[in-house]
């Protein structure tokens, strides 16, 4: 309840009137500007482009590629399921940058999970109670954070993965493995001719249970659950089971079977996750180190061995505290995908590149690019608030 | 003495069991690592690919003649430097012996690789510094006149330097020269973009906000490329060199982020202050620069130093609009048929100039910033 | 409902510097000051009492425009105090014509750190007045010897003890010549050593005839130098008098209770 007074001005009518006036002219005058620059350079560059007898439009790509990528994987509708299948040049200007974001994402995902397990280690390890890892850490962060990552991913490409041996004399680590300078080969799924549409209806339903179980809450559900998911794939094996392990072999021509990761992928791959490692220890140091010391104290004297500490008391109040830093990391561990144009990786940039080079449709591409990297970042940090809400609750913003 | 070395030992390395594994494991990798890059470093290695390609790598392929104007402008970079350290190190015996003694290994380094009379300029270009530095502190001069006078060294450097065409400029000395013209350019710019964030009028809160969220998620070499690309489709009478098209895609991305590092500076300065300035009757510009700018400025310096750090690393990518930085006189030495072998060589050399240059900023922004922080 | 405001015979005659009449101010849903009307005359020192939340900060803030009230009237120095929908379009200039009459200290002292003690006190003469450095630096160190400071006129904040920061807060203020000076709970945030030496800065002040306006707990000061004591409770004047009335023969259930709890100690 409000008493009902009219609302007093100080400022008389004539003046008031002139006030409000002018802050619109002035909302107005600045949106004018900018919208008259955009407008400008729009222009300008349009008319530029008709002088070379080029006309904006989104057209070209729809248009046949024809080029090839080392690698890459676009959507097709050939088999009329949705499927991936690899890039060719018969591919349209679309599917090639699709392939090139496909590549980016492959290798910013990887990199996101490893740089975050090895950078928390690294972190840890920079406060470490021995003097040795303590400071091997820190010259190792300082090294890489020094420097610039564009050298790294050289260094690692030319001087590391290029001096790999050759594929047909590559030695087979744990049967499995196979690490060449054609690329790094894993073991691979392998699909058996004797699966029949029983044993994938199984596994499929293993697999649903599966994620079902834990992402559900409640102990008795989940265990049920789980049980249900075995049951599932033991089913599915007596039945046949529908896939298997393709073990990569070394033979004459090269290496054959599993699935492979192309040398770039695996210099450009290894170079941003050792880069961005670094950049994480030294946000997880910095949070550990911003806790009070009572948090120590007060575990020490309840008797907790400093492991024990670490995981159960420091790390989880950490994690709270280093999402927002993290979500910065990742968006500019993904930006750092586009310097593999630097070693021949045909990340999203290049791929760019390369069509703009052959349509002369720089300014659309880069519309689009630019796009997609806006959304990347954004689903980046939605995904790093997401867990923040989850994780700490209503507090969270 | 022995006694003393073996406590120590004990309680840093070997204190509990998991401590003691990792040790027995480290160090006698670490010995073997130290010890075969040592051997490879002093026996298998030939330094001459680097020594031979000393010109390439500090001025790429800048015209040998004119080579007066790079040691002009390696002169006044150390004029400059040590004027600016003058600002708020001070010349201490030790410190100053300190880079006395670096000075005289590079020069001694370059004369070795070069000739005499390089040596000489590099040794006369660091005293130059130094005197710089004493003179800078011991004179008081006004903060004002030093910076101004810092700009004019980078104007000065850039008139010298460009006769021969921007397209001749490489090397280190590309590098360099464009670190610092582009951390000064991003500064007025990212400024008015902080003060746009923060503004009371939506449009230009609005614009700010969207330029500052676009550059932060795009990458560096695409902006860097594209400005390249439509900088001739607008002016297409003018021709402005690739280096200077260059240098605004990386003002114009920088910028995003000195305006979030001003943007922090200005929210830590609490809201008392700003209460007690309105208080006083004080005017919205006698408030930002008399009380709010050198409080804020406590915690941008730092961060502003550290990104000088970021865009020398990101100089390299000029690769990609075909200038050719430190990095990549590199590997255009490497190109040549009869260096082929010696790729690690050049890379453990860059590598090495690289992590002195940024461990010597890393290190200077912490000092600053623990000098700053001592106020409060 | 409220008292109607008796002024008393000797302030009758006085000019009246701060006019307050229906005030009401609400932070969002919040009403936190109703109806408030006060009338405070030159020369008169006004200490107003209440509970944390009483709304008694937001009404001394709203004095010097720190805080924007919705309706009401509020007249300073014989300007009328912008409303929040005048202030959406401007009244800037009126805001800063009543500012330069009015001064404030607060609680948490807000010295400017990078500034020494002269440097603050002197920075808003030259600034908003535009007096000349040295005059206003001549002027300073005497109002720094007035609050007995003038050795540590070229000291830092951070070298100051909490009760020499504000008494030099309160030099700063004064260099301004303000008309009314306002506190914002002065000793709030000091150790109780220091309490007395800026309260004996404030006493000094009254006696010289400063007008002021005082948030404060300090009962004892309040009954020593205050002409008239407001008791501020939920946002309204419950009771309003002088000291020996509020103090000595408080009339509402109210103002007992909060008088028993503050004045146990």
């Amino acid at each position: 309840m409000s008493t009902e007074i009219a609302e007093y001005h100080s400022i008389p009518p004539a003046r008031r009137g002139l006030l409000i006036a002018s802050k619109w002219l002035l909302q107005a005058a600045i949106v004018i500007a900018v919208a008259g620059l955009v407008i400008w350079l729009g222009l300008a560059v349009r008319e530029a482009l008709a002088r070379k007898g080029i006309q904006f439009s989104f057209g070209y790509l729809g248009h046949v590629a024809n080029f090839s990528l080392s690698e890459g994987l676009v959507p097709s509708f050939a088999v009329g399921w949705p499927a991936l299948e690899s890039f060719s040049p018969s591919h349209s200007n679309l599917q090639a940058l699709f392939a090139g974001l496909w590549n980016s994402l492959k290798v910013a995902l990887s990199a996101i999970v490893l740089c975050t397990m090895f950078g928390t280690l690294v972190g840890i390890g920079r406060l470490s109670t021995n003097w040795l890892v303590r400071n091997l850490c820190f010259g190792l962060v300082e090294a890489i954070r020094n420097t610039p990552l564009l050298i790294q991913i050289v260094f690692w490409y030319f001087a590391v993965v290029l001096r790999f041996p050759p594929a047909n004399v590559a030695s087979n680590w744990f049967g499995g493995l196979l690490a060449s300078r054609s690329g790094v080969f894993f073991p691979g799924l392998a699909i058996s001719e004797r699966a029949g549409a029983a044993s994938w209806g199984l596994l499929a339903l293993a697999f649903v249970l599966l994620v079902a179980g834990v992402a559900l809450r409640g102990l008795r559900l989940r265990l049920i659950l789980l049980a249900a998911a075995f049951s599932a794939l033991a089913a599915a094996a007596v039945v046949g089971f529908p896939l298997g392990l393709d073990l990569p072999v070394a033979t004459r021509f090269g290496a054959r079977g599993g699935f492979s990761v192309s040398p770039e992928m695996t210099a450009l791959l290894i170079a941003i996750v050792v880069n961005s490692s670094a950049y994480v220890a030294e946000i997880v140091r910095g949070a550990i180190e911003a806790l009070p010391k009572g948090q120590w104290e007060a575990s020490a004297s309840l008797g907790l061995s400093r492991s024990h500490t670490l995981r159960d008391i420091i790390l989880p109040q950490v994690f709270r505290i280093v999402l927002p830093s993290l979500a910065n990391r990742y968006i500019s561990l993904t930006k750092d995908t586009s310097l593999g144009i630097a070693i021949g990786f045909p990340d999203l940039f290049n791929v760019y590149g390369t069509v703009s080079n052959q349509t002369g449709r720089n300014l659309e591409g880069v519309v689009i690019v630019m796009l997609t990297y806006l959304a990347l970042s954004w689903v980046i940090s939605a995904c790093v608030n997401g867990i923040n809400a989850r994780v700490n609750g209503r507090r969270a913003r | 003495m022995t006694t003393l070395a073996a406590r120590w030992v004990h309680r840093n390395l070997f204190a509990k069991p998991f401590d003691a594994a990792l040790s027995l494991v480290i160090i006698p990798l670490l010995a073997w690592a130290v010890y075969a890059f040592g051997h490879w470093a002093l026996v298998e290695a030939h330094w001459q690919v680097v020594g031979g390609s000393f010109k390439v790598l500090l001025t790429g392929i800048y015209p040998a003649d004119q080579l007066w104007r790079a040691w002009f402008s390696v002169a006044t970079l150390c004029a400059m430097f040590g004027a600016g350290l003058g600002l708020s190190v001070r010349p201490a015996r030790a410190a100053m012996v300190a880079v006395a003694s670096v000075a005289i290994l590079i020069a001694a380094g370059v004369a070795a690789a070069i000739d005499v009379r390089s040596g000489l300029l590099t040794a006369g270009s660091a005293a130059l510094g130094i005197a710089a530095w004493v003179g800078a502190h011991r004179s008081g001069v006004d903060q004002r006149i030093v910076l101004s006078g810092l700009l004019a060294g980078v104007v000065a450097i850039f008139v010298v330097l460009s006769p021969p065409g921007f397209e001749v400029w490489g090397g280190l000395l590309l590098s360099v020269v464009l670190t610092i013209a582009v951390s000064i350019l991003t500064l007025p710019f990212g400024i008015l973009l902080a003060l746009g964030r923060q503004s009371r009028i939506t449009s230009l809160r609005v614009i700010s906000t969207a330029y500052i969220e676009t550059m932060r998620s795009v990458p560096l070499i695409l902006v860097v490329y594209w400005i390249w690309i439509i900088v001739p489709l607008l002016a297409p009478d003018t021709s402005v060199p690739g280096l200077l098209r260059g240098m605004a895609g990386f003002a114009l991305f920088f910028a995003a982020y000195v305006a979030e590092y001003v943007r922090s500076g200005l929210q830590a300065v609490p809201r008392g202050q700003i209460e007690a300035a309105r208080s006083l009757a004080m005017s919205t510009w006698t408030l930002n620069v008399d009380i709010v700018l050198p409080q804020a400025l406590r915690v941008v310096v730092p961060s502003l130093v550290g990104q000088i750090l970021d865009i020398f690393n990101g100089a390299t990518l000029v690769f990609i609009i075909g200038l050719t930085d430190f990095l990549r006189a590199g590997q255009m030495i490497l190109a040549d048929p009869q260096n082929s072998g010696r790729a690690y060589e050049v890379y453990v050399f860059l590598f090495a100039v690289y992590l002195a240059i940024g461990g010597a900023i890393t290190y200077a922004s912490r000092r600053l910033e623990a000098h700053l922080a001592r106020g409060s | 409902m409220m008292n109607a405001i008796q002024i008393p015979e000797s302030t009758a005659s006085r000019e009246v510097i701060v006019s307050i009449g229906h005030l009401n101010k609400s932070f969002g849903a919040f009403h936190v000051l109703k109806d408030v009307d006060l009338d405070v005359g030159r020369g008169e020192v006004v200490v107003i009492i209440g509970a944390s939340g009483s709304g008694k900060s937001t009404l001394i803030r709203c004095v010097n425009g720190l805080e924007m009230y919705q309706s009401g009237r509020l007249t300073v120095d014989g300007f009328s105090m912008p409303t929040e929908a005048d202030r959406a379009i401007g009244g800037e200039k009126e805001l800063a014509m009543i500012r330069k009459g009015v001064g404030m200290v607060f609680q948490q002292f807000n010295l400017f750190p990078h500034m020494s003690a002269i440097d603050n006190v002197a920075i808003a003469p030259i600034r908003v007045r535009g007096r000349k450095p040295d005059e206003a630096r001549a002027n300073a160190l005497r109002l720094l010897e007035r609050v007995g400071l003038r050795d540590h006129a070229h000291k830092l904040p951070a070298q100051l003890s909490g009760g020499q920061q504000q008494r030099v807060a309160i030099a700063r203020s004064l260099a301004m010549e303000p008309h009314i000076m306002l506190f914002d709970e002065p000793t709030s945030a000091l150790d109780p050593e220091m309490v007395g030496e800026v309260l004996d800065v404030m006493r000094e002040l009254a006696r010289e005839g400063m007008t002021m306006m005082i948030v404060t707990h300090e009962m004892g000061f309040a009954r020593e130098v205050a002409d008239r004591v407001v008791y501020i409770d939920h946002g309204r004047i419950l009771e309003i008098g002088t000291p020996a009335e509020i103090f000595d023969r408080p009339t509402h259930e109210r103002t007992k209770t909060f008088l028993s709890r503050v004045l146990r100690h």
